[in-house]
């Protein structure tokens, strides 16, 4: 009778698991956290972790383009839009003291220390001399007595370092713009690779599809490598319809987006000698650049540009989505008002990006 | 009887041990060196009758290979990345190979019971810790030969700017390095009850000086009175054993460190490892077998 009981509680149990386990299974299926309707294998074994490990490869690379000279968590760390490999690809802001280690050894096991890895501030390209009368560490600059094209040689392409880490960053998250911006740049600019690097911004253009700095940096590549200025054109009044669409311009990194897509539309149109497109592209830069004068000056060197008369706003809008924005394309030249933006000092958003 | 004959004896049970000869008292350098050499040449026999080595070599080198074999962006020249990994698995592997090998040595003569019969010949207790630590710093002197070996066949066949003296530089201060490790962990096999224990207590202190050391003075200079100065010694006390780790000069192509600088590491290295090996044999002499 004691074993009937305990066959029939076992065949109890079997009952309440099944019946809990059609139950289950749909919810579970239709879960929004469930990993199992990714088909990557990297979304299923790590899960939002990636992201983390995405920006730990994307910080590395940054890394590698300071030749392992890098702070540690101990010292003054850039944010991560700060860092130098991304400000040189004209994906972030530049501050260039951000990565000095803490000025003076402490004591003799630092003094020491010091030697045995790399301590002096130096970028991907630029020349380090290893001969032996010199410090390890020393970076050829001018008071270098070798031959610079010696050094110049050596370091030629040595940005390529920088490609495995940006790749598996990629990877990892794909939703990561900064990343391919950085990838594209240094791969065009620098090793040659134009439609690689064409290749990899549509790549991510898949993935976060719409992406102002993605379009932008598309257009730049049509322009000044493909000499496609119809193209570029096209991919620009994309960027800027989509940064109007997403962005703020309360935003510094915003801003100076929005000041980059401006001045490359400007500049393409005064090229294809459609001057009063490139006026209104300037005009509409007066709105958010810190160099006004510069900007205006520009206007008054194109045909058909004049000065225009201080204009009082009747009142500044905090953002450029109260109502009157000036980025809609039927606003009054009156409701073009300054808009008081700031961009970082330092930072001519005229200018491109500058070059290592 | 300034001179007595040659005097064979056997240290060990296995038959393949090296004879130990020593002539009179005025040669008693010698007698400890040859105790000491046929010691070592025992722990490097286990060594390569072992298959760690084989394994983590294997393991190395595959790893190194199908991730040099990927190519990115149809750039074929890319490099340092492989520098890094294989450095990275070369470090990993020495450490695991180093504090395995030293960890068991005395344990495992205990065990064994061969331990009795070792220092009934004439052979002290000072001389069994220095022997077991000559073995396994020679045995992994050996391996990191062959790892390094293949780290600049790798990296030489890829990379235009290569740099043997700074290669030369990485091995010989991570070899002088993994002499304070393996002093250490002879040290904790004598003060810990298990190889387990030692093992695991000796790979978090070295990790943990390997990732934090350099930081300590740092740490230490945000913190309140008496902590900080207690954290100082710390720092002070510890040996810094991330001074030796050198790759990232090695992968970045910084060329080779000042010479004289080098030598002071091995200096500092072997005053460490000194420091561990005296308190190994004085705890050793103190403690009973049985």
């Amino acid at each position: 009778m004691r074993a009937w009981r305990s066959r029939l509680f076992a065949l109890l149990i079997v009952v309440v698991a099944a019946s809990l386990a059609t139950w289950l299974e749909p919810w579970f299926q239709s879960w929004a956290g469930s990993r199992t309707a990714s088909a990557d294998l990297l979304s299923v074994a790590l899960g939002d972790s990636r992201r983390l490990f995405a920006k730990h490869f994307y910080v590395k690379a940054d890394a590698y383009f300071h030749s392992g000279y890098y702070p540690s968590i101990f010292d003054q760390r850039p944010e991560d839009t700060k860092l130098h490999v991304a400000a040189n690809a004209g994906a972030g802001h530049e501050q260039h003291d951000d990565h000095a280690l803490d000025g003076k050894p402490r004591d003799w096991i630092e003094r020491f220390g010091r030697h045995f890895y790399p301590s002096v501030h130096n970028h991907l390209g630029e020349s380090k001399c290893n001969d032996p009368h010199h410090l390890p560490g020393h970076v050829c600059g001018p008071d270098c007595k070798h031959e610079a094209e010696e050094h110049a040689d050596h370091a030629k392409g040595e940005e390529r370092e920088l490609l495995p880490w940006l790749r598996l960053s990629a990877t990892l998250d794909p939703e990561r713009p900064e990343t391919y911006v950085t990838a594209a740049f240094w791969l065009r600019s620098k090793l040659g690779k134009v439609a690689e690097a064409e290749q990899f911004l549509r790549e991510g253009l898949q993935h976060i599809p719409g992406q102002p700095e993605l379009l932008f940096e598309l257009g730049r590549i049509y322009r000044e490598n493909y000499k496609d200025n119809a193209r570029a054109r096209a991919v620009w009044e994309a960027a800027l319809a989509q940064w109007r669409k997403t962005r703020s311009p309360d935003n510094d990194d915003d801003r100076f987006l929005c000041a980059q897509i401006l001045v490359q539309l400007a500049a393409l149109e005064e090229q294809e000698k459609n001057y009063p497109k490139s006026i209104e592209h300037l005009r509409t830069l007066l709105t958010v650049t810190p160099h006004k004068a510069s900007v205006q000056n520009w206007i008054d060197q194109l045909p058909g540009g004049k000065p225009i008369p201080e204009r009082r706003a009747p009142s500044t809008p905090k953002t450029l989505h109260q109502g009157r924005s000036p980025w809609s394309p039927n606003a009054m030249p009156e409701q073009r008002a300054p808009l008081s933006p700031k961009l970082p000092e330092g930072r001519a958003p005229s200018s491109p990006p500058p070059p290592l | 009887m300034n001179a007595i004959g040659p005097l064979k004896t056997i240290i060990d049970f296995r038959r393949d041990i090296a004879p130990i000869r020593y002539i009179g008292k005025s040669s008693a350098a010698a007698r400890v060196l040859n105790n000491v050499s046929a010691i070592a040449g025992v722990v490097i026999k286990e060594l390569y009758r072992r298959k760690d080595f084989y394994v983590l070599f294997v393991l190395t080198a595959v790893i190194t290979l199908v991730m040099g074999s990927a190519t990115f962006f149809n750039e074929a020249k890319i490099v340092r990345y492989v520098k890094e990994l294989c450095l990275l698995l070369i470090w990993i592997s020495s450490l695991v190979i180093a504090i395995t090998t030293a960890a068991r040595q005395i344990p495992f003569e205990r065990e064994n019971r061969t331990l009795f019969p070792l220092l009934a010949k004439p052979v002290t207790r000072g001389e069994v810790v220095l022997g077991k630590f000559w073995g396994c710093w020679l045995a992994i002197g050996l391996t990191l030969l062959v790892f390094y070996l293949f780290f600049v066949i790798v990296g030489a066949t890829r990379d235009s700017e290569w740099s043997l003296g700074a290669s030369f530089q990485a091995l010989t201060l991570h070899w002088f390095m993994l002499g304070i490790v393996i002093a250490l962990t002879v040290l904790g096999s004598l003060v810990f009850a298990a190889p387990s224990s030692n093992n695991t207590i000796t790979f978090t202190v070295i990790v943990g000086i390997l990732f934090l050391g350099r930081h300590l003075n740092k740490v230490a200079l945000r913190l309140d009175e008496p902590l900080q100065t207690l954290l100082y010694s710390v720092y002070y006390l510890i040996p810094h054993v991330e001074l030796y780790d050198v790759r990232d000069l090695v992968i970045h192509n910084w060329g080779t460190i000042s010479w004289v600088v080098w030598l002071g590491a091995l200096a500092y290295a072997a005053v460490y490892s000194a420091l561990f090996l005296f308190a190994a044999c004085q705890v050793f002499k103190r403690k009973a077998i049985n």
